[in-house]
């Protein structure tokens, strides 16, 4: 398997510039979404 | 509830209970820099120390068991969680695939919600990929390596690879190590 260093390396570069608790919050966001997006696709499977 | 507000409280009642904990998985990562995001909050706690009292603490404060457990060997064995307001998912073990609570065994400290939350050292996390050491894993791991560079204290890494048998996959790992030029 090939590693995409250059990117990996980009990734943690803007994730350092984000303090923790600040990158806890985005977490939260993003879980948040996905539960909502969950929701309306089990809407969606009722025919609601 | 704040997602970083439950991760403290939840500490805060392992401290409360005298059980030791260590987080691990992806928030550990976090702490270490990872930037991957993790919906699964997961923790090592020392077995020894829990009784039912933490399931009945953590049910007063929204984390709903996915299974009824009747006794602490079923809650270490495998706890899981899903709180009632945010749905995000608890994992509790007594031991995971190379890192239990143990004499020997480091861990740091990170500061959430202005609580001292115990967390794996960044040396542990690694031997813990290199343990269960699936494609995921390994690219879990070296993010970790990258992103600690010189920080990762060689000595207690190789101490813990050769103790959990994993030494030639954290060989491996450091391959990828990224050494600074300034030093």
């Amino acid at each position: 398997m090939k590693y995409n260093i250059e990117k990996i390396d980009r990734k943690i570069e803007e994730r350092k510039r984000i303090p923790l608790e600040k990158f806890i919050d985005v977490v939260e966001e993003m879980i948040r979404f996905k539960n909502e997006v969950k929701k309306i696709d089990s809407r969606h499977m009722r025919g609601i | 509830m704040k997602l970083r507000k439950l991760i403290a409280d939840t500490c805060e009642v392992f401290d409360k209970l005298s059980i030791e904990y260590a987080l691990i998985g992806g928030y550990a990562a976090i702490v270490y820099d990872s930037p991957y995001i993790t919906a699964d909050i997961d923790f090592v706690v020392d077995a020894d120390k829990v009784t039912l009292d933490l399931l009945k603490r953590l049910r007063d404060m929204g984390w709903n068991p996915t299974e009824e457990y009747s006794d602490a060997i079923e809650l270490t064995a495998f706890g899981q969680f899903i709180h009632k307001d945010t749905g995000v998912v608890l994992h509790i073990f007594g031991d995971v695939p190379g890192f239990r609570i143990k004499e020997g065994v480091g861990l740091n400290k990170a500061k959430i919600e202005g609580y001292d939350v115990n967390v794996c050292s960044p040396e542990d996390y690694l031997i813990m990929r290199a343990a269960v050491w699936g494609d995921e894993d390994k690219q879990k791991a070296i993010v970790i390596v990258r992103a600690q560079g010189k920080n990762l204290n060689l000595d207690y890494l190789m101490k813990r690879a050769k103790e959990e048998k994993v030494t030639r996959r954290v060989k491996w790992l450091l391959g990828f190590q990224k050494i600074r030029k300034d030093g």
